[in-house]
Order: C-alpha cells, then structure tokens, then sequence
C-alpha cells in the first residue's frame, strides 16, 4: 500500500470497483520526494465512507531568527499525511494537536490532493482566499468545523474549493479557505456565506478576501486585503 | 416568477457528509496513521475527541459573546479602530 500505484488507483478509484470521482488522476508534483510514500491513501475498505477527493495536511513553521536568511516557503512545508475515507480522515485529526496548541507562525494546511498550498500551485493561480482574523482561543474550533465542512462537501461550489489553512501568529489565529477563481463572485460570495454559517460567525464578523496576484505582487498573506463588513 | 441573478450550476457532489454525520461516523477504535510518526511534536498518542463533542469552555463562551470574534488587527485592517 507504500507505494505511488497504489496511491494513484487509490486517489482515481480504478482498482475498487468503484466508478466515482474525483475524475481525473492528480498530478502527483506536489509531494517532496521521500514524502509521498507516507501517505496512507488505500483503496477504501468495503465499510469506509469515500470522500469526493482525497486530501492531504501539511504543516508549516516560520523559522525564528533567521530574517535574512528565509528559507523558501515549500522547503517549510511538511506533508503530514492524507486520506479519502471520513475514517481515514478521523484517525489523523484525532491523533494531531489542535491548532492552538501550535507554536506561534505555524500553520496546518489541508488541501485537495495533487494541489500545493502554494500562491504558484496551477490550481491556486487564478484564485484567491477568504481570510477570518480571530481572536486568540477560538480557532481550534472553527479548524475543526471547516474541516467538517469541506470534507463533507457542504460549500455546494463544485469543485471549486481548493483547501483551507489555520495560521497561529502573534494576537491572532487566522482561518483561510482558497478557491480557484477569484473571478467568479457567485462562489466567492457562496463560499463566504456558507463560511459564517458552518463557523457560526456572528453578522458583524470582519471577512476578507484576498487573490494570490495580490499575494504574489506584495509577498504578504494577511496583508492590502478587501475587506468586508456586514 | 422572476430571477434576478442567473446561478452558476455547480455539479452536485456525490459523496456529501452532514456534519453530524462525519461525528457519527467516527470509528470506535482508531489507531494512529504510521505517516503521523514522523511529527513527534504534532501528535497525540491517545485519540483525542472531536471538538464538537466536548462541551464549550467558559473562556470560549466569553469570547464567542464578546462584541466580536475577530482580533484587534482585523479592525486595524478594516479601517475601523475597535467592534
């Protein structure tokens, strides 16, 4: 099962009998060599419950001290682990920390498998993200509820969702959900609303939004984002 | 019988969860994936329950009830100076 067919016949469902999505095989590029065998991808067992895509967690951690010597983003990145079955999903999340027991300048990354968490990813480069800044204390919680969400297909925007990201900084924990077309308003505006809704956010909740060109251009996550007020 | 926005037709997901389904369908003996082994610092070896099963703590329930959720460099951001 350690090995990339498997993980393949696993990701495209060819090998189970099972003719579901997702539709085409990912392109396996996202994955730094000697990582990708970790993930635990099998074929569903008979009384698994499938998710429509497989995904995969990644961590990162800003190295402290060292400012004029960064390293590049993707070398930060770690591949924790993946899954395709709601149980599957269970057994990682239920064995990791919680966001707020994270270090400061880490952040948890979960997306679709075969998409980097990376502005430059194919699937990311047309699209952009939705930003919730929190207070301290309440982003384990609203993680968990947007991964429930997503892996659940309850955003209702095709396969537009590209994957989620919680961010522990200084005086704020940070949830963002990327999409793929910052263009098209209709799901941004859908993913924003269904955002409140699964988060329980109340009416006067701050949201922003931000298109990786803009990333891209200023080199900031959080920054010169469009805010939106309700 | 007038619409005013035409809605993008998004295909439908066939493998779609409610919330308390995915709860529900947590399994009852679950072993920690070999692939999480390599993050001592990142996990539990005991599973630890969903969230959304333990009761809110009145430090979160004060802040869910406090005038916003968001953090003071989301209003610096806004433009605003506080909720």
């Amino acid at each position: 099962m350690n090995n990339i067919a498997t993980l393949k016949s696993a990701v495209t469902g060819s090998g189970s009998g099972n003719s579901s999505p997702p539709p085409s095989p990912p392109p396996l590029n996202g994955c730094p060599n000697g990582q990708l065998d970790c993930l635990e991808l099998s074929d569903p067992e008979e009384d698994e419950h499938r998710l429509q895509y497989a995904y995969v967690l990644w961590f990162s951690q800003r190295q402290s001290g060292k400012q004029n010597n960064v390293q590049p983003y993707d070398q930060n990145l770690k591949l924790i682990g993946g899954f395709n079955t709601v149980e599957k999903f269970w057994a990682v999340y239920g064995h990791l920390i919680r966001p707020s027991e994270m270090a400061l300048h880490s952040d948890f990354h979960l997306f679709k498998y075969g998409i980097k968490p990376m502005w430059e990813d194919e699937a990311n480069k047309d699209g952009g993200k939705w930003i919730v800044r929190l207070k301290k204390g309440l982003a384990s919680r609203c993680w968990e509820d947007l991964l429930l969400a997503i892996l659940g297909e309850q955003f209702m925007v095709g396969e537009e969702i590209c994957g989620a990201v919680v961010s522990i900084r200084f005086q704020e924990d940070i949830i963002s959900v990327w999409n793929k077309t910052a263009n098209d308003q209709h799901t941004t505006i859908r993913i924003r609303d269904t955002l409140k809704r699964v988060l329980n956010l109340p009416p006067n909740t701050i949201m922003e939004y931000k298109t990786h060109n803009n990333s891209l251009r200023d080199k900031s996550s959080f920054r010169n984002t469009d805010v939106f007020l309700h | 019988t007038s619409t005013s926005m035409p809605m993008p037709r998004y295909s439908l997901a066939e493998f779609r969860y409610g919330r308390e389904e995915m709860l529900a369908l947590m399994p009852k003996d679950i072993k920690m994936p070999n692939c999480l082994r390599h993050f001592p610092l990142l996990i539990r070896e005991n599973f630890q329950i969903p969230l959304a099963l333990t009761p809110v703590t009145e430090e979160e329930q004060r802040l869910w009830s406090s005038r916003s959720v968001n953090s003071d460099l989301a209003f610096r951001a806004s433009g605003k100076t506080g909720p």
